[in-house]
Order: structure tokens, then sequence, then C-alpha cells
């Protein structure tokens, strides 16, 4: 303590003898006075409040448990191993599987790690789940034939592979991609048989998420594998949590080697060949999140990889033969040159220029990243002038959609978060979801955090991974399901904003052929909408395929064009807004 | 002496009246001795009241220094040294002020003009020894932790805890965002950091030094990477001194990542109160824009475009001249940044991005690939961490 008090005695050598009581009293009166009271604070200043509350209605109800779904996605974190692999989780898929035009829901199960050592990795089943209607499900994993021995499972990709009419799924994971064919069990009903052996899909890598897409157009959907890292037990190598005193964490993926991707062409329906070699592949990228899309107008599907760690893919589709060009187009880094940790992807036209954007989530620390398209095979990383950055970089981001949730033709974003580490550094494994509304401003386009009002759901940390949006009970309003890393998965009736306008399309190919990479024009009075047909995209996940458009402000409906992935355009006039419209190649009458 | 008085002006002493006698000279001696004493305790008592109340160069400069004032103490103490040149303790607190206020160049010289005037050997080798510890040459900085942190009571150990701090910081977290890399920090780096940040703030009462120490205790915990508990200290900082300028900026730089709406607000408010700070103005303007609030960001950039900040409020304009889609205006900005800076990894990778908004993807892949040379130059440079 800093000797302010006694300063008689410091100043003088003596106390002056002799002199009467009046300096006597002077002494004692100034002697110890002690250190001047430094008085209260002023009250902290008032900070502008700039959060608006909101006192509307959800946007989404959170209806898992009425549903009947009670699935859960595991990674046997409790083994204690710390691997990479438990990082990655599980997906989900919605998609109509016995074309009674309900969506079903596939949810992968993810793995654990048994035996003496805890080294034996194995497989949590999945599940398939029937729409009844109503949102009723009921678990039919058995009827159709899944309650099988499952591997250490992560993603999911679905399309009709043969083109038999009936919509088939191929399941990702470690040292094991297997391909389930759609066929009758013989009572009038549906059952998915393992073919990938058969057919030539054999992957022994670790697969992530997977997208399907006519490359070379055959009509047959083709199978673009991400492949991660170059982990096993072999190479494991222990690493120190971020966080301070944490002694044990999951390693970053920046301690392992990138894997080669593959892509399996699908010869006619009858067999599978992996061509990687052909299109140049390297093993540079640590594949987590694909999509496949028209990107350049061309009307052929090229493909976006979010790779982890390593720069993004962007492939052109050159007539069949794959020429990557994520450098050159913008995408393959953010806006300081860097790669980031990209998990999640999407594509879609947020600012109504008819081109496709690309859409990524990405790790802590980094912006999600929006690749604003500027036509001519070029986008730009306009993250930070669409408002995106508000909502921080302390999550991870991992499943995420362009999905209009309002109703309104713009298409929104939702992400679902959740940390990779057990004990991440200045954020929190459990993170809450974001939803960013699509509205006016900025340069165009702003989005606006408005996760206030996503429901319940939405205020509720979590560790998210999977989503797949898909209209559940055909309102013509899409909804979500979402994964966790060991908790059960999340089913959200989108009710928010009821009474607008819609419009859906079904697209179906002549003979069933495939139709990714098509892209679909609603022209209205006031407004053209535009949508892409994808194969893959968000993480890990299949969505509906069919496309949705919120009809609130289009003004009178004129046309619908839709652009096919092999070049030739149909339109159709006199849809009527409130149903689902099948549009079929060659057909000029669609079908409600 | 018999007093005598003239008739004439005096007055004639009353018939009968006895003026001139012995008792009547002896009263009067009295009172004159009474009205000496008088006026020799007046005259005492003010001299008292001029020593107590009269001020003090040293204990204003020590209460200066209690408030972390170090402007008014270093004015009082050189006041005193130009009255009173021979003042080795006014010479050693002065080199200490200066030393503490972080003009480490005039403590240097204080010191040695301490040093030359005879000043205490073992005083003069604590202080070098914590110069050159503030200064970042940590050589001696763990030996004297050891010697001081084992023993709070003396009382140089606060200021020892001070140097260590300051000095250990500006070595291993020279920027607000640095954080230890856990395969290769120390254990007890981190713990001797807390412990003198602990030892600082139970040491240290008074207000203004509890801000500093909450200031110090938050950048060690981030550099520890214990985020929150870092915001947590900064919060305490800034509610204990609202207008403590160091803790709020570093909480609005804590915030950014996390929260960038606090940060804005954080900033504004700095930005209100300091509007001439320039670091402030561009925190501001690139929080702004991290917010798509490009018009905000804009208007603080211009002013901002001379000065220690003219070329990164040139690069973070070109981005928004970018984001507005005007390339040409983006490309003219760069253009003079790389002029200032050419080896400036940053604007290197800008510049690419303007080729390429403006179609030219072979300049646009030059530019990258300097950006990489100079990514991988500059990773390889990088301070080992102690």
């Amino acid at each position: 303590m800093h000797p302010t008090s006694c300063l008689a005695s410091r100043r003088f050598g003596f106390v002056p003898p002799l002199f009467g009581s009046a300096l006597a009293l002077l002494v004692a009166a100034g002697a110890c006075s002690g250190p001047k009271p430094e008085g209260n604070p002023a009250s902290p200043p008032a900070l502008p409040s700039t959060e608006q509350p909101y006192t509307g209605p959800a946007w989404f109800r959170d209806v898992t448990d009425q549903t009947g779904i009670n699935a859960t996605c595991s990674n046997g974190e409790e083994a204690d191993q710390f691997t990479i692999l438990e990082s990655l989780g599980a997906g989900v898929a919605v998609f109509d599987y016995d074309n009674d035009g309900r969506l079903d829901v596939l949810v992968i199960g993810g793995g654990y790690f048994d035996g003496p050592n805890k080294t034996d990795l194995k497989g949590h089943p999945c599940k398939l789940y029937r729409n009844l209607g109503g949102l009723k499900f009921a678990d039919v994993t058995a009827v159709a034939g899944l309650d099988i021995s499952w591997w250490y499972t992560h993603g999911v990709a679905v399309a009709d592979y043969d083109r038999d009419g009936f919509l088939d799924f191929v399941v990702t994971g470690y040292g094991r991609i297997e391909l389930f064919h759609n066929e009758s069990d013989g009572r009038g009903g549906r059952r998915f048989v393992a073919v990938g052996d058969k057919l030539g899909l054999k992957d022994t890598s670790w697969s992530t998420s997977v997208g399907w897409g006519d490359i070379d157009g055959d009509g047959f959907p083709d199978l673009y594998v991400c492949h991660y890292c170059d982990w096993s037990w072999a190479n494991n190598p222990l690493c120190r949590g971020m966080a301070a005193g944490v002694e044990r964490d999951v390693c970053p993926p920046q301690k392992f080697k990138p894997l080669i991707h593959a892509l399996f062409k699908n010869e006619g329906g009858k067999s599978f060949r992996d061509v990687s070699g052909e299109h140049n592949f390297k093993p540079d990228g640590c594949g987590l999140g694909v999509v496949l899309a028209d990107l350049n107008g061309d009307a052929r599907p090229d493909i976006y990889v979010g790779n982890d760690a390593t720069n993004n893919f962007l492939f052109f589709n050159r007539a069949g033969k794959l020429e990557e060009r994520g450098l050159a187009a913008g995408v393959a880094v953010d806006d300081s040159g860097n790669y980031n940790g990209s998990m999640g992807v999407d594509v879609g036209d947020y600012n109504g220029s008819g081109r496709p954007s690309i859409w990524v989530t990405n790790f802590q620390g980094e912006l999600h990243a929006l690749y604003h398209s500027l036509g001519n095979e070029l986008f730009d990383h306009r993250s930070r002038a669409a408002g995106i950055g508000a909502i921080g970089m302390h999550r991870v981001g991992f499943g995420t959609a362009f999905i209009d949730i309002d109703g309104d033709g713009w298409e929104d974003l939702v992400v679902v978060n959740g940390h990779v580490l057990r004990h991440p550094a200045a954020s929190m494994l459990k993170q809450l979801p974001v939803i960013l509304h699509n509205t006016p401003g900025g340069t165009g386009r702003l989005f606006k955090d408005v996760s206030n009002r996503g429901g319940s759901y939405f205020q509720k940390p979590a560790v998210g991974r999977g989503l797949a949006v898909g209209d559940l009970d055909n309102d013509g309003y899409p909804d979500l399901i979402i994964t966790h890393t060991n908790g059960p998965i999340a089913v959200l009736r989108n009710e928010g904003v009821g009474g607008q306008p819609w419009l859906g399309a079904k697209l179906v190919g002549k003979a069933h052929r495939d139709i990714v990479g098509s892209t679909v024009i609603l022209e209205g009075e006031n407004k053209t909408l535009t949508r892409f047909v994808k194969g893959g995209g968000s993480y890990l996940s299949a969505s509906d395929p069919r496309i949705l458009f919120g009809l609130n402000g289009v003004g009178k409906l004129k046309r619908l064009t839709v652009k096919w992935a092999w070049g030739e355009s149909q339109s159709w006039d006199k849809l009527e807004p409130g149903a689902y419209w099948e549009l079929t190649e060659g057909q000029p009458v669609a079908k409600r | 002496m018999r007093l005598q008085k003239s008739p004439a002006t005096s007055g004639s002493p009353p018939p009968g009246s006895n003026a001139n006698t012995p008792a009547s000279s002896r009263t009067r001696r009295i009172r004159i001795v009474w009205f000496a004493l008088a006026v020799l305790a007046v005259g005492l008592v003010g001299w008292g009241g001029w020593l107590l109340w009269a001020p003090d160069p040293l204990h204003e400069a020590h209460a200066a220094l209690d408030r972390r004032d170090f402007t008014t103490a270093n004015n009082l103490l050189a006041k005193r040294l130009a009255e009173h040149p021979d003042d080795s303790t006014a010479q050693l607190l002065a080199a200490r002020c200066a030393r503490r206020s972080g003009d480490l160049a005039r403590a240097f010289d204080l010191l040695q003009q301490y040093r030359e005037k005879n000043g205490a050997t073992e005083a003069y080798t604590l202080e070098s020894d914590l110069l050159r510890v503030q200064a970042g040459n940590l050589a001696d900085a763990d030996r004297l932790f050891a010697v001081y942190s084992e023993h709070p009571e003396l009382p140089d150990t606060p200021l020892v805890m001070e140097a260590f701090l300051e000095g250990k910081l500006k070595a291993l977290a020279p920027r607000a965002d640095a954080k230890a890399d856990p395969a290769a920090a120390e254990p007890t780096v981190l713990t001797n950091l807390r412990r003198a940040a602990d030892l600082w703030l139970q040491l240290r009462p008074g207000r203004a030094d509890q801000v500093q120490g909450r200031v110090w205790l938050a950048r060690v915990l981030i550099f520890a990477n214990d985020h929150p508990g870092g915001v947590t200290a900064l919060r305490e900082a800034t509610t204990l001194d609202p207008d403590h300028f160091e803790a709020r900026f570093h909480l609005a730089l804590s915030l950014a990542q996390q929260s960038p709406e606090e940060a804005w607000q954080q900033l504004t408010y700095l930005h209100t109160r300091h509007p001439e700070n320039n670091y402030v103005s561009y925190g501001l303007a690139t929080t702004c824009r991290m917010l798509g609030r490009l018009k905000e960001s804009r208007e603080l950039l211009e002013g901002l475009l001379t000065g220690p900040t003219e070329i990164s409020a040139l690069v973070e304009l070109s981005q928004i001249d970018m984001d507005e889609g005007k390339a040409a205006d983006a490309e003219r900005r760069l253009r003079k940044a790389l002029e200032m800076a050419p080896d400036n990894p940053e604007i290197n990778i800008a510049m690419s991005r303007c080729q390429q908004l403006a179609g030219r993807p072979a300049e646009a892949e030059k530019y990258r690939k300097r950006f990489e040379e100079l990514q991988a130059k500059r990773h390889k440079h990088a301070a080992p961490k102690s």
C-alpha cells in the first residue's frame, strides 16, 4: 500500500517542540489523513439498444414429439477416444420412398467404439420413418429391410439411380459406402436392398457428403463422393485442447492429410465406376459438403465442394469433363484470401438476379461465405455487404439451406451450429441455430438475424449437424428436420407466416432421367423467381427435391419455365397457386 | 524605562491618577508580551498550515500515481526537480513515473540521471530491471516474479507485478486477439501471468489500479483462451470506470467475433468521446462493414485517409467500393496503397479481388500469387512464443 498517509511524519524530520497546542493540533489534524475518498464511479452509460423485440407468432413449432420420429445420431464419444471421426456427426434425408405423395424421413445413425480397447468401429442403426399424413410417422426400418448391420455412418443422398421411378439412396461413412435400391417388397410396399457391391459402387475410404447429378449427360445420375482425411487408428495423434486447462481434445483436420474424392459414373443404372482419375482429381481437399447445380447457366450440373481447412472446389461441367476453377471463380477462399473450414453448402438466387449464388457455412473465427454470382463463371465474396457478419463468428456452422420461410419470394437462410471440440476456446460446444431473413437493404439484399422469431427450438443451444428441408405436410411451407450429435432429431413445422400464396413443382424427366442441373423460372406480374434443382446440398443430408415458390408480392402468375439439365426448355401457363404441380418433360399439361 | 507622555499630546493624566507608577508599567509589559506571543502563535499557525496544506509536489505526485494520472505526476515531478535538482527521491520517482506511463526512453534518461546523482544502488538496480522487463527484455522477468510473488508484503511487489505483466504481454500477446498455442505454450507462463494479475488486484485496492488490473487480467485470460473470463474482467473494468479507454476498447475488440452488434455499441460510445482517435474510428468503420452498414463505414473511413491509418483506410474503402460494384474506384485506391506498401499481403489480395471484378483474371492471378508468397514469408518469420 503506497504510504499516502502520515504526511506530517514524512514531511518533517522531527516535530518541533515547545510550541503550544495549536501546532500540536495542526500536526494531529494533518497526520494520517488517509487517501482521498474516490467517490462512487458514475453509473455505466446506457448503450444504444439495437435488438428489436419480436412479439409475433413463432415461425417454427417443434412437433417432434407428436410425429413419432424417435431417432438419435450418436458419435461414440463416451469411449473417450477423442477421434476426429466423432466430430462429423450424421445427416438426415427427406424423400418420398413409396410415391404416396408424402415425404418420408431417413435418419442416419452414426456409430460407436466397441471391443476391449474401444477401437472397433461399429454403426448405430439408420432408421426409416414413413409419413402417414397429419405429421404422423411410423418406424418402418425393419419392414423396409434396413435392420441390417451398419458401419460408422455419416451422410445420405437420394436419387433414382436406375430410373425406375422410385427413389434410391446411398449412405456414407468410415470405410464403407452403400447403395440401397428401392424395390417392391411383394406385398404392395417398398423395401431397400444393398446393391453397392454388386454394382461396383465400393468405397473403402472415409466418405462424408455425397451428391447425385448427371455429369455426363446420359440421363443417369452419377455420384460425387467427398472424402475427408487420412485419420485411422494408426494415425491418431494426441491433441491438447485449445481452451485453458484442457489436456486433450479432438484433433483439428490440419493434423491429417486430405483424401482424394471420388466420382462414380453411373453406367446405365447397372454398374458404377470411379472416374476421378479421368477428371484429374487431386488429394487436396478434406471434403465435407457438396452441391450439384447449374452454376454457369449452361444447363449442365456443376459441382461445388466445401472442404475443411483447404480450398473449396468448383468443378464446371464442360460437356461431361470437369474443370476445377475454384480460385479463378472466386469461390475457393474467403475475402482475406484464406481457406476456411467449410462444412454445409447450398445454392440459391438470393438477390433476384436469376443467377445462382453459393452459400457456405464455416468454422469458428470465419464468416459464413456468400459468394455472390456475377455471371460469366465469376463470384464475389459478399458476406459483409449482405449483413452476414452480424451473427458473429463464434459458431461452427453445419447443415444449412436457402429456404423461403415466410413465403415472400425471397429465399432466407437457416444454419444449424455446434462445435467440433468438446472444450472450445472462446465458444461453446452447444450453439444456437440461426435464421437469416432476406430483406431489402445494403447493396441490394441484406440478411437480418431473426432467430428470435424461430420459436423455442431456436432459443436452445445444441450440437447441430444435418439439416433437411421438406414440406412434410404439403401445406406449401417448408419444414425442417435437424440432427444433433448425441441428441434426438428435431422436426420443426413451419407455421409462423400463414396464408401466403405459394406454388410447388415436382419435376419429372422423360423416363425418369435425372433432373439435377435444371433451372425453374416463375414469372409473375411483379416479380420473377428463380430456383435451382440441386443434388446434395446442406451437410450430410438430402432435402425435398420439389421446388417451392412463395408468391407474396409476385402478382398474377404468367408462366413457369423449366430449363432442363440437358439444354431444352419447356414452359407451362395457367398454373394455379396453392398446389404442387407435376411437370413432366415433354408433357404440355401439368398434373396437379 | 519610564514612559513619559507629553502633556500637550497625550493628554494629561487625570488628576490624582498614578499612570507612571511601576505597577502600570508591568501591566503594560505583560500586555506587550502577550501580544508578541499571539503574533508568534499566529505566525506559527500560518507556518504550520503552510507546511501541512501548501502543495507538496512529491505528495501530490504520489496521489496522482495512485490515480494512474501519470501526466500530472510527471508535471509535478518535473517542477520539483526544476526547483530541487538534487532531490534523489523525486528523481527516482520521476524515472519510475515515466516507465509506468510507457515513456521508456525518458525513463531511461531519468534513471541515468538518478544514478549520476549517486542514487541508492538497490533502488537503481530494481528500477533498471523493471525498465528492461517492461520494454520486453524478459531475461530477468521470471526471476523478479519468483522473488516478489513470494513476498507480497514488500512495497515494491506491486510495481514488479505491473512491469512483469506489461513486459510479458508485450512480448507474448502484443495484439489484443493473440492466443497461446496450447501445444507450444508453457503452462507456468500462463500461471505466473495470472498470479501477477491476481496479486496486483489484491495489493492495489485503489479504483484506478483495480481497473487497470482487470484489463491485464482480461488480456491474460484471453491469451490463455479463456475468452469468457476475459470478457467478464473487461466488463468489470468498464463498470468501475466507464470512461477507461483501454478497458472499453479491449472489450470492443473481444466482442467483435462473438457479438459484432455490441462491439459496434462499445466503439460508438468510444467514438463519441474520442472522435480524434483514429484507431477507434477505424475499428468502428470495420465493424460497420461487418454489419453491412456500408454507408456509415465509408463516412468514417474517409476521415482516416491521412496519418497512420491511411493505408488501412484506403484498403477498407476499396473493399466497400468492390462490395458496391465500383471496381475502378477500388483499383485507384489500391494502387495508391500498393505504392506505399507493395509487400503487404492484405493489399495484394484485395487487388486480386479487384482485378477479378474488373474482368482481368490474369492480373487477379498475379496478385493472388504475390499474396501467397507474402503470406508464406510472414508465417515463416512469425515470432516463436516464450
